[in-house]
């Protein structure tokens, strides 16, 4: 099957799901309700309520989470040359929940607002992304570095323990849930920021497709190629964090969709072509998530399951068998 | 030309000093010498991957040492010792990867850099692994490759860091006869190390060599020329430890 041909089914699929996952609920609506809702709302609708302030920003968030945690491990596994290298297991995105409960626990009023808990998801992103790129300064083996990010991740994980112990009942409990995961954090009200952000994050990554490309060759060739390494390694720490941060505010934190995607979608595309990957990776990566929340939906009726839950069932079988396959 | 002008090489201190003029257009020339005795760095330090400890590189009269990554790569390709371990890279592709300084942004192949690398695999022969997994080729396929991707980058300097190591006697003649005719043709400067001797010897390669025993006033050794015709007894005792 050509990469055109793939793409093509790819993106059918991805309506296909984009269509089940907004009419997937409790309460049946129509697609009129969606058009309507949109473009002539009608506040005391329940149905317009529903279409356009939780199922639109549902499938839109979920669209973008699923894709840019695939593109930020993307990036990561290619500068790091490692196939488990994600902005999760790196610390980027444990940066940012570490903010996020410094901010929601420490019941200072000024950050208990989306500005505040963005702002220091997309600080802890940085300032995590940045310790990672200081390290791989002095680290010859760049495994280690998988070794520092889980460092990172118990580290933070501690302070947050510390923290929860002197926080009350209500910080608790929403730190909690937002630590579960779930895509319906979102307003509609939010959503262009979310895509905007989205946007530069997705349009900046398509730059790096050159240099992505000679690195996978080692720094030393993609040096002689004339690619700048470090620039390459700091822009695409900049796009994680951008992405991590983002989609933890908004979400909380989703685990192993950055390290499974990146290597599905090489398996299925077959190539190492930087540009093919990115483009494949914002595809299978909605598609992996979009899949996931459809199941959160589904077994709602009977219980309510975290999506980091499924996420993580279906991500921990794929992970594994890629370590088989690459290091037996 | 490549010329060295009191060129000293080494890691923060001096390995070695270079006692070579010149290296000219359309020769290809093998460095031999003992094992940490300045050889890969003497290659990095002309590919730019390392600064010389003392002295210049110049090629056409011109600076190698003060050129920027973009315009090095546009004069030098490189092949290391080891050949990069890669999944879903088919030949054609990681041939390919040597236009990378002719690319835009997003990395995309015109028509005129896909001619280029399919001369390049017919002139090498290898058409028969165009479509192969890096990753299912045998040692002597994986250097033609590596050699495949060098000239991609039509460079007029071509650097190889042991191209031979892991190859059986067959495929070192072959890959070395190869360089030799495409020097040539190409009009390249190539200078690769290696410890094949017999080989260099039988097909009457130039040869250089980091000097075991003379040394110069700071006591560190030369890299010199060595006479076409010194016995492969006489070369080994002095260019061996």
């Amino acid at each position: 099957m050509s990469r055109s041909v793939k793409f093509t089914f790819g993106i059918a699929i991805l309506v296909g799901l984009s269509a089940l996952h907004l009419f997937a609920g409790t309460t049946t609506l129509a697609f009129s309700d969606f058009f309507e809702s949109l473009f002539h709302y009608d506040q005391s609708s329940t149905n317009h309520i529903i279409a356009r302030d939780l199922r639109i920003p549902r499938l839109i968030i979920t669209i973008i989470a699923g894709a840019g945690l695939s593109i930020a491990g993307l990036l990561m596994q290619t500068i790091f040359k490692n196939p488990l290298a994600e902005p999760n297991i790196l610390g980027v995105s444990t940066g940012s929940s570490l903010f996020v409960a410094l901010t929601t626990l420490s019941g200072i009023s000024l950050f208990q607002n989306d500005l505040g808990i963005i702002g220091s998801a997309l600080l802890g992103a940085f300032i995590f992304g940045g310790i990672i790129l200081i390290f791989t300064r002095y680290m010859k083996y760049q495994g280690s570095l998988l070794l520092i990010g889980i460092m990172l991740g118990s580290f933070s994980a501690s302070i947050i323990n510390v923290i929860q112990t002197y926080s009350d009942a209500n910080q608790l409990k929403s730190f909690t849930i937002w630590s579960m995961g779930s895509m319906q954090q979102v307003t509609f009200t939010q959503l262009p920021f979310i895509i905007v952000v989205f946007c530069l994050g997705f349009i900046l990554s398509f730059f790096l497709a050159r240099p992505l490309n000679a690195m996978i060759l080692g720094d030393t060739n993609a040096s002689m190629l004339g690619i700048n390494i470090k620039n390459t390694r700091l822009v695409s720490i900049i796009i994680t964090a951008i992405f991590a941060g983002l989609i933890t505010a908004y979400c909380g934190p989703i685990a192993f969709i950055g390290m499974a995607v990146p290597n599905l979608v090489k398996m299925i595309f077959k190539t190492n072509d930087h540009l093919t990957l990115i483009l494949g990776n914002t595809i299978i990566g909605a598609l992996f998530l979009l899949t996931c929340d459809i199941i959160v939906q589904l077994i709602a009726v009977h219980f309510i399951v975290p999506i980091n839950a499924i996420t993580s069932l279906i991500g921990v079988p794929f992970i594994i068998f890629i370590i088989i396959k690459r290091w037996s | 030309m490549i010329s060295f002008k009191q060129l000293q090489i080494g890691h923060k201190q001096a390995l070695a000093s270079v006692e070579i003029e010149m290296l000219k257009k359309g020769e290809i020339v093998a460095l031999i010498g003992s094992n940490g005795s300045g050889k890969t760095t003497l290659l990095k330090t002309i590919a730019g991957q390392l600064a010389p400890i003392n002295g210049t590189i110049d090629y056409d009269g011109k600076s190698i040492t003060s050129l920027e990554k973009k315009e090095l790569a546009r004069l030098i390709a490189f092949v290391p010792a080891r050949f990069p371990e890669t999944d879903f890279l088919t030949v054609r592709d990681f041939i390919g990867l040597g236009r990378t300084p002719f690319l835009n942004q997003f990395g995309t192949m015109k028509t005129e850099d896909e001619e280029v690398v399919s001369k390049i695999i017919d002139r090498l022969g290898i058409l028969h692994l165009a479509d192969k997994n890096t990753s299912d080729l045998s040692d002597g396929e994986r250097q033609l490759c590596s050699v495949a991707r060098a000239l991609a980058q039509d460079t007029p300097i071509l650097l190889l860091d042991e191209p031979t190591g892991y190859l059986d006697y067959k495929n070192k003649r072959r890959l070395l006869s190869i360089l030799a005719e495409v020097t040539a043709e190409l009009n390249l400067i190539t200078l690769f190390s290696t410890h094949d001797l017999e080989t260099i010897k039988s097909l009457k390669i130039n040869l250089v060599g980091v000097h075991a025993t003379k040394k110069n006033e700071g006591q560190i050794p030369l890299i010199v020329p060595i006479v076409v015709n010194l016995p492969l007894d006489e070369i080994v005792d002095e260019f061996y430890r």
